[in-house]
């Protein structure tokens, strides 16, 4: 393709452009960790005016909030668990009914599609939502954060829609050879379902780690022991929750805001340490599906 | 002879077939019937609530209890009272036994010794979970029906007594099985044979379902015509027709949240789609790819960070002891300025933290528009002599119009729903809070939760959910016809 003097310069512009969107995303982040690794001596004597590295990095805020008897330890515990626990039932769930789904000669496929979809338009708002995990005696539950999650439609339609597209003569190939249903998902089917499984299963993890909504209605502070991460930053950082963050205290070495920048990392660590995984499926037709739901 | 007897043999084998069918027909709509059964038997049937005191009646109960005089004892503070169940809650009881029960048996006999389908247990079925529904509703609904607590007052019914979900759960499965006996032919009966693990597989989603949506969106219904008081509890509370809805149109405060909800909206869909398309247009016109892939890596981070560390992120930065006002005291000796708590900042606050973590993953949409482009159509347009921004306004723009016409059509859909209420809940401060902050999904959790306004809450969720749901359709509708991509 030919290309003209103002084309090449317009090229120039969109790189610039491209390059000061990637630093905004960045450098926040890595000034947070900066942040986090600044002795509360360094701090003062820059007048707060980091740039973006302390010269003599400190890992105090990090054993501060680690330390013994710490709310921050019980909380990412109660993240990892609750990230594992729920994105294991939800993408099982999820994908047996896909495939369920998928089948054309299933009979009574098009009537539960059409329940699917009354649950994208209608879900009760937040009080009825309580008022049921109240009624069911969830509240202060582990469970009250799994269960009302594990169904989702948009994820039980993407997932319908791939198992739609394998070659339906592996289907048929299995039933003549008198495999079971519940054989050929698990033995044929999924293997061929890695981009999608991943992807939904990705995205599961990330809503559960950031979920902390669920955590602010349904747990209260009496039983702090469930409280995840997320809403632990939350409460930390947001002036209007009436409860007394008691871990975060200054003096010692490193100052308040350094850590509560180590907290933030702590945060968000886990999703940039998944997030490689996520690129691969970035090709993948299946990630728009996901995207789009 | 030969084509006689295979004639003869498909014939039996048919017939087989078909007695196979009618008997695994019945024997489903028996086992139906019999989980509906135990859910009614077991499960909960009415529960009365007054002044402190609860009981609980299973189906069992008021069978029982009928055999007493329609009598249920129970103990209180020692001693031994009696509450009287009205004597229609007794005949539906028995009802409830007797009439699916019934059916049941006459299918499994019918198909097993006569191998004969049958119709009428299929009417009789629907029609009763029909009666069930109604009364159902009748009960809940009607204050005219007589009832009489444990003082022996007279009273509405709905106003001691509670006809439990389970009791709904019943009904519904009752109408399936008699949809099951009436609709599913015996030949589909063989498929369903096959699909038999598929079917229990289904159940587990199905009950969540019903739990954790169904069920909430009746008790929304349900609570938009009540004025809730937590004394008498959701099912006890007066109906008191449309009035949280006129309460909701008519009221300055209630206005002002859905007004906000709506400008909050806007804001958001210009914040989403334009920069999005920009940036899409600018990695679009990269010619290394290398270099647009390290950029889009980078870029899509922040949308998979939640808004509570995205707000930690940026008070490092806007807190009076952050990066910018430490610049503003110490580089040019001005005075400190509280980003996050000035009021006249809230909106730019949250409107431009949202750009910073959706603008790059925004882009994705239009990136993959951009990509269909047909190469060749810009060595067409620059032959026939065609600039640079020509080809940009004639070729390259136009193939983003779809999805960006599909964008604002949806979110014009999603007008109530698109406020960002889980981000104004960690922006907000208390100097907002009353004023500012209100959109609707925050108004339902500061005042319907927290200071249990849950009859205005039923009715707000309800004019969300019902307008949400003609407003996306129509969107959908729209968005087919005017740009061919429909939402599902």
């Amino acid at each position: 393709m030919v290309r003209g003097k103002g084309e090449k310069i317009f090229e120039a512009v969109c790189i610039v452009l491209a390059a000061l969107l990637a630093l905004l995303c960045l450098y926040p982040l890595l000034y947070t960790l900066g942040v986090s690794l600044c002795s509360e001596a360094e701090w003062t004597s820059r007048n707060g005016l980091l740039v973006l590295f302390p010269t003599r990095p400190t890992f105090t805020a990090y054993r501060k909030i680690f330390g013994v008897g710490s709310y921050v330890l019980k909380a990412l515990g109660m993240s990892f668990l609750r990230t594992a626990v729920g994105t294991v039932t939800s993408v099982a769930v999820n994908a047996l009914v896909g495939y369920v789904l998928s089948r054309r000669d299933f009979p009574g496929k098009n009537k539960y599609i059409y329940l699917l979809l009354f649950t994208i338009f209608f879900s009760g708002g937040l009080i009825p939502n309580y008022l049921v995990i109240k009624e069911l005696h969830l509240l202060n539950n582990f469970w009250a954060m799994i269960l009302p999650n594990i169904v989702s439609a948009w994820n039980i339609l993407v997932f319908k829609q791939f198992f739609t597209g394998l070659p339906k003569e592996i289907e048929e190939a299995a039933i003549v050879d008198g495999t079971g249903e519940i054989k050929l998902f698990l033995k044929i089917v999924l293997p061929l379902s890695t981009p999608v499984v991943a992807s939904i299963g990705l995205f599961t993890m990330v809503t559960h780690w950031n979920n902390w909504f669920d955590v602010m209605i349904y747990i209260d502070q009496a039983h702090s022991s469930l409280w995840t991460l997320q809403y632990y930053i939350m409460i930390n950082f947001n002036n209007l929750s009436q409860i007394d963050s008691s871990v975060i205290i200054g003096g010692s070495g490193v100052s308040q805001l350094t850590q509560r920048m180590a907290l933030t990392i702590v945060g968000f660590l886990p999703i940039l340490c998944i997030y490689p995984f996520f690129q691969r499926f970035f090709k993948d037709g299946v990630f728009l599906g996901a995207v789009k739901g | 002879m030969v084509a006689e007897a295979v004639k003869e043999n498909k014939k039996s084998k048919a017939r087989d077939g078909y007695v196979f069918s009618v008997r695994g027909k019945a024997l489903v709509q028996a086992a139906l019937v019999l989980c509906a059964l135990v859910l009614f038997l077991a499960g909960g049937f009415v529960e009365y609530s007054f002044n402190l005191i609860n009981i609980k009646l299973g189906g069992a109960d008021v069978l029982s209890g009928s055999l007493y005089g329609g009598n249920v004892g129970y103990m209180n503070y020692g001693t031994v009272l009696y509450l009287h169940i009205p004597v229609y809650i007794t005949l539906l009881g028995w009802l409830c036994l007797l009439a699916p029960l019934a059916c049941a048996v006459y299918s499994v006999l019918r198909s097993f010794v006569f191998k004969k389908d049958n119709r009428i247990s299929g009417y009789i079925l629907l029609a009763f979970g029909g009666v069930c529904i109604v009364a159902y509703i009748l009960l809940l609904t009607c204050g005219k029906i007589p009832a009489t607590d444990v003082n022996g007052n007279k009273t509405g019914f709905y106003r001691i007594f509670e006809v439990k979900s389970t009791f709904l759960m019943f009904s519904l499965l009752a109408v399936f099985a008699g949809f099951v006996q009436l609709f599913v032919k015996p030949q589909t009966m063989l498929k369903v044979k096959r699909f038999a693990v598929f079917y229990i597989i289904l159940v587990i989603p199905t009950v969540l379902v019903l739990i954790f949506n169904v069920y909430p969106s009746l008790l929304q219904t349900v609570l938009a015509f009540k004025d809730y008081t937590l004394s008498t509890g959701i099912w006890g509370s007066d109906w008191v027709g449309l009035s949280n809805f006129k309460y909701i149109f008519s009221d300055g405060k209630m206005l002002m949240v859905i007004w906000q909800t709506i400008y909050l909206s806007f804001l958001r869909l210009l914040a989403g789609t334009i920069p999005a398309v920009v940036f899409a247009l600018v990695f679009y016109h990269i010619t290394s790819k290398k270099y647009k892939a390290a950029v889009q890596t980078i870029v899509y981070i922040p949308h998979f960070f939640s808004w509570v560390v995205i707000y930690a992120i940026i008070s490092a930065f806007l807190m009076p002891n952050g990066v910018i006002n430490n610049v503003i005291t110490n580089v040019f000796h001005g005075t400190p300025i509280d980003f996050l708590s000035r009021q006249d900042l809230f909106y730019a606050n949250m409107i431009l933290s949202s750009i910073w973590k959706e603008v790059g993953w925004g882009t994705i949409l239009y990136t993959a528009s951009l990509m269909g482009i047909d190469r060749s159509l810009f060595e067409a347009a620059s032959i026939d002599g065609a600039g640079f921004f020509k080809k940009l306004w004639h070729i390259t723009l136009p193939s983003v119009v779809p999805m960006l016409v599909y964008q604002v059509i949806m979110a014009v859909g999603n007008l109530l729903k698109g406020a960002g209420g889980e981000q104004i809940l960690i922006f907000a401060t208390s100097a907002v809070k009353e004023n500012k902050a209100l959109v609707i999904d925050t108004w339902l959790y500061w005042e319907g939760l927290q200071e249990l306004k849950y009859g205005l809450s039923g009715a707000v969720s309800f004019v969300q959910s019902v307008i949400g749901f003609g407003m996306v359709v129509g969107a959908h509708k729209l968005s087919q016809k005017t740009v061919g991509i429909g939402a599902w």
